[in-house]
């Protein structure tokens, strides 16, 4: 599913952020992913997400180099995953409805279809059905978050990338986002999580890599 | 940040259409300034038109041209239609018909021939009155025409300049203004070309807008102010001698402008939003 060959990236000549990274994830597996601040997870979380490239190396994700794709087809492989970010990513102006539509709408779903859709994934992470007329600054940090999973789950992925998604929610917030992704792994999507939340890891256990200066330990 | 643009995008079309107003009523002022080879003769006021065809018979015989005989009806008519309502009160007064001369307009092949034919004894000529050689004033006139004409073309090419460059500065800001959606949009699966599209589409919608209330506004204004004019009686032939781009001139204008902000936004919103797509 996803796999990392002897991958390095560089900003500064002297200062590799990642250093020679070999990883395997397999389809279905919960992974965390966790390091000290500055340890290079959030590169790892934008190579992974085609937010970045890395310097040398190579980067597999569904049996596919991450260098086949550019600007007029990254979309393909951004529809295949879905992204959770610490602060959330939701557009401030639009409407909640609008916000979870973005992953589905080049499916060309009937206006019934897609409020179908939309009203199972607000259900699914426990929110009122109403919230799909909200704009997000009407809604908590808890909320929010959920809607930006929502967002994530919605068109189905086969892989989740979350990064620091309970970094900036209380603990029963927390424990929701968690159980809701490790829940996934049973149903053959792959998640992988990272955090520095030591009391996360506890709770069930997972498969974690962790990353030291840029390399894994 | 796009209503800006709008706005100044309006006013430097409007500016433009002025621009080009300026020339083509400059020349419409300059008309017949290359007459270089033009000899006008006007004749004694006594004289008949069987003495007047006698003349021209007399120096076809020596020279080459083309001739016209403007008579007196002519005469005012051609300067009623140049002074408008203003001639009739004049008209209306004096009794002109006794001052108007006949004019005979001679047009040379050549203008060494014109200098020989005003090299003979033209002037001493008893039918004659005047002999007016309009290739010093045609030169003079050639001459403003020119320099208006440079003018007008650096003024339109710096405003064309502006335009360019202000819709390369103001779609980049749009863009960076939009930069934090777009990258949302990106991430959750939104393809290039779509946003790219919706864009541009955004874009030019507001163009044909602006360039369309543009033209309005034009048009109106300046009719507004021809009309104006046209109730000042010292006015009047300035008015009736002005007049508003003809449709060929208001489409050039609008190809090339047109042309102008279809390859600059084109070229930089493509960049800006691969920008945002592109990784490091």
């Amino acid at each position: 599913m996803i796999e990392f060959k002897h991958v390095y990236k560089v900003y500064q000549a002297d200062k590799p952020v990642l250093k020679n990274i070999n990883l395997k994830i397999d389809q279905g597996e919960f992974v965390f992913l966790t390091g000290h601040s500055g340890a290079g997870k959030s590169t790892l979380f934008k190579i992974l997400s085609l937010q970045q490239r890395c310097s040398s190396g190579q980067v597999e994700v569904f049996n596919q180099n991450l260098n086949h794709y550019n600007f007029t087809n990254i979309h393909e492989y951004r529809r295949k995953i879905g992204l959770v970010f610490q602060d959330f990513k939701l557009i401030t102006d639009q409407q909640i409805k609008t916000q979870l539509a973005l992953p589905i709408e080049h499916l060309k779903l009937s206006n019934a279809k897609m409020n179908e859709r939309i009203d199972a994934i607000i259900s699914a992470v426990n929110l009122p059905i109403s919230v799909k007329e909200e704009f997000p600054e009407s809604l908590s940090g808890g909320e929010q978050q959920k809607i930006a999973l929502a967002r994530a789950l919605i068109h189905q992925p086969e892989l989740i990338l979350a990064d620091e998604p309970t970094g900036n929610l209380d603990k029963a917030a927390s424990r929701f986002v968690f159980d809701l992704l490790s829940d996934l792994s049973t149903k053959k999507v792959t998640v992988l999580f990272i955090t520095h939340d030591e009391s996360l890891l506890n709770i069930k256990k997972h498969k974690e890599i962790q990353l030291k200066n840029g390399e894994i330990q | 940040m796009r209503s800006l643009f709008n706005i100044f995008n309006f006013l430097m079309i409007v500016f433009l259409i002025y621009t080009q107003l300026l020339n083509k009523n400059f020349n419409n002022f300059l008309v017949n300034s290359d007459d270089v080879n033009k000899v006008n003769i006007y004749l004694k006021t006594s004289t008949e038109k069987n003495e007047a065809e006698a003349l021209i018979s007399q120096f076809k015989k020596e020279f080459q041209f083309e001739s016209k005989t403007i008579d007196k009806n002519e005469s005012i008519n051609e300067f009623q239609k140049s002074f408008g309502d203003y001639s009739k009160n004049i008209l209306s007064i004096v009794d002109i018909e006794d001052l108007i001369p006949q004019v005979i307009e001679l047009n040379f092949k050549s203008e060494s021939e014109k200098k020989l034919f005003l090299e003979s004894q033209i002037r001493t000529n008893e039918l004659v009155e005047d002999v007016s050689d309009l290739s010093q004033w045609s030169q003079k006139m050639i001459n403003i025409k020119k320099v208006i004409e440079r003018y007008i073309l650096g003024i339109s090419l710096g405003f064309f300049g502006i335009i360019a460059f202000m819709t390369f500065f103001f779609i980049k800001i749009i863009v960076l203004y939009q930069r934090k959606l777009i990258e949302i949009q990106s991430l959750f699966g939104r393809s290039y070309q779509k946003i790219y599209f919706s864009l541009i589409k955004q874009l030019w919608l507001d163009y044909l807008l602006v360039l369309i209330a543009a033209c309005v506004f034009s048009w109106g204004s300046f009719s507004l102010f021809s009309q104006k004019l046209s109730v000042q009686k010292e006015m009047y032939y300035i008015s009736d001698r002005i007049s508003f781009l003809s449709i060929g001139e208001i489409s050039v204008l609008f190809v090339i402008l047109t042309g102008l902000f279809l390859v600059t936004s084109v070229l930089v919103l493509k960049q800006q939003i691969k920008d945002i797509y592109g990784n490091d």
